[in-house]
């Protein structure tokens, strides 16, 4: 197996450099809101003398010049989704780890782009040049995240030998938990290569049976941690910010109905309907407000969307003047209406069908609704004579 | 022609119903089924009568895989109707209802 780890470091910094680009140069922090204070979660280059986790009091202080910005995690995550989208479009199978860190299965891809030069360079040209990705490509997840530590930006290292790495790699980046890093750190070990002479039960006396296992394998180039393959639905999204806030449900429900507009007329809603809805507020106090409605049958009319999050606006209390409000479209599917068969069989079939969908789409997981199916029933082994088989594939 | 991928053949996602569950039995010097101990209790239950036995055995062609021997016995115990095998090849007990 091939991994490469697509890794953008300072995200949050990068996204709001983008976003306003006369931040490029000037020390800067995004901050987040935790307990009423504003903690600092991402720093610029030129600020950094401040450490990632202090309060923006502390930061000020350190750097007087200092450009705070409050984060915000929608966009991020935008970005980081187009980025996953543009990814997957060159290998099938990725996995979002965090924010700016997205592992990409290699394997055999060499064969079709012309060598890993050729690839490494289209993944690295496959997101926006302002990011600076870098690429690591190893054998397995760990140690690809390891080789994009070490490799410049927009600059590829493949990890042939892992143990090259392996005095570079301290505790802190190892994937432990923090009571075992400082454990480790009390016991002088400063990197991972000083724990490749220990045996796997020095380890497991130490850390448990599970984390000491875990470590000798790292210290022995192996990663067991399986690829967890990133389903990507597509979902059509609109942000509406506004310059005076929306404090009535009227002037609520005309901007909905105006990113409704827009999002119905997108060539790629083209021929398709929507199964449910995400809406997200965001007040001018910085609280958030976050639903998710499932229609009964997919919609793609506009009339009957807003005529349904008008009647969930009803119920909701929101917690103050809204000034940015998030619209996503999401489960697209070809199903256009419902035509009813006229046959009472198919239609009975077809309404179980549509309700197994629609439970799937409020769960947000496979539904264990099965068919008894009749295998081999006149065997004399009883298990062998029936299964149970799922409705929906 | 299409290359053998040499996989085992399987139904993905389909579960097998009433599938045999292991138990623990006490048996006569026979080899008869004397107590019972069932899924849902700690203790051995005695047999109060074995009201029906007979033998399965199928699948004798697939001699490399495993030939199905099995010892059905229909017990009353504790005024419950239960429906028991021995495996005379592993000589281990299961527990199988509804046949």
């Amino acid at each position: 197996m091939k991994v490469a780890c697509l890794l953008i470091t300072h995200f949050c910094v990068k996204n709001e450099i983008i976003k306003n680009p006369e931040l490029k140069g000037v020390p800067l922090v995004v901050v987040a809101r935790n307990k009423n204070d504003l903690i600092v979660i991402d720093r610029s280059s030129e600020a950094r003398m401040i450490k990632v986790g202090t309060s923006y009091k502390s930061a000020i202080s350190v750097c007087p010049s200092l450009r705070i910005i409050e984060s915000d995690y929608g966009m991020y995550e935008d970005a980081h989704r187009q980025n996953m989208m543009v990814l997957n479009g060159i290998s099938p199978c990725i996995e979002s780890v965090e924010l700016g860190n997205i592992m990409i299965d290699v394997t055999g891809l060499e064969k079709l782009y012309k060598g890993f030069d050729n690839l490494a360079n289209i993944l690295l040209s496959s997101v926006p040049n302002e990011f600076s990705p870098r690429l690591g490509i190893a054998d397995n997840k760990f140690f690809s995240y390891i080789a994009a530590l070490q490799c410049d930006p927009n600059e590829c290292v493949e990890s042939t030998n892992h143990f090259d790495f392996m005095h570079k790699i301290t505790p802190n980046r190892l994937p432990i938990r923090p009571i075992s890093k400082l454990k480790l750190q009390e016991l002088g070990v400063n990197n991972l290569r000083q724990l490749s002479d220990w045996k796997i039960e020095m380890l497991q006396v130490q850390f448990g049976m599970n984390e000491g296992k875990k470590l000798w394998e790292l210290s022995q180039g192996i990663d067991s941690d399986l690829f967890n393959r990133a389903v990507i639905t597509q979902s059509l999204k609109r942000i509406i910010e506004a310059d005076d806030c929306f404090s009535t449900k009227q002037s609520l429900m005309v901007a909905i109905s105006y990113g409704l507009d827009e999002l119905l007329s997108d060539p790629l809603f083209r021929n398709k309907s929507a199964r449910s809805v995400i809406l997200n507020f965001s007040t001018v106090d910085k609280y958030f407000w976050n639903k998710k409605i499932n229609f009964k049958e997919p919609l793609f009319s506009k009339m009957k969307i807003v005529s349904i999050i008008s009647n969930v606006l009803d119920t909701v209390t929101i917690m103050g003047p809204i000034d940015r409000i998030m619209i996503e479209l999401t489960e697209l599917t070809g199903d256009l209406g419902a035509q009813k068969s006229m046959f009472l069989s198919t239609k009975k079939k077809e309404d179980l069908l549509e309700s197994i969908k629609q439970l799937e789409t409020r769960l947000g997981s496979k539904v264990p609704i099965y068919n008894i199916t009749e295998i081999d029933p006149c065997s004399k082994i009883p298990e062998r004579r029936s299964v149970l088989t799922r409705i929906l594939p | 022609m299409f290359q053998d991928s040499g996989k085992a053949l399987s139904i993905n996602q389909n579960i097998a119903l009433n599938v045999p569950i292991p138990i623990r039995v006490s048996e006569s010097n026979k080899g008869f089924p004397m107590k019972v101990m069932l899924k849902n209790s700690n203790n051995f239950l005695a047999v109060l009568t074995i009201i029906d036995l007979w033998h399965v055995h199928s699948e004798w062609w697939r001699k490399n895989l495993g030939i199905v021997s099995r010892m059905y016995y229909k017990l009353n115990v504790d005024e419950r109707i239960i429906i028991v095998f021995k495996d005379l090849n592993s000589n281990e007990w299961f527990v199988q209802n509804d046949l």
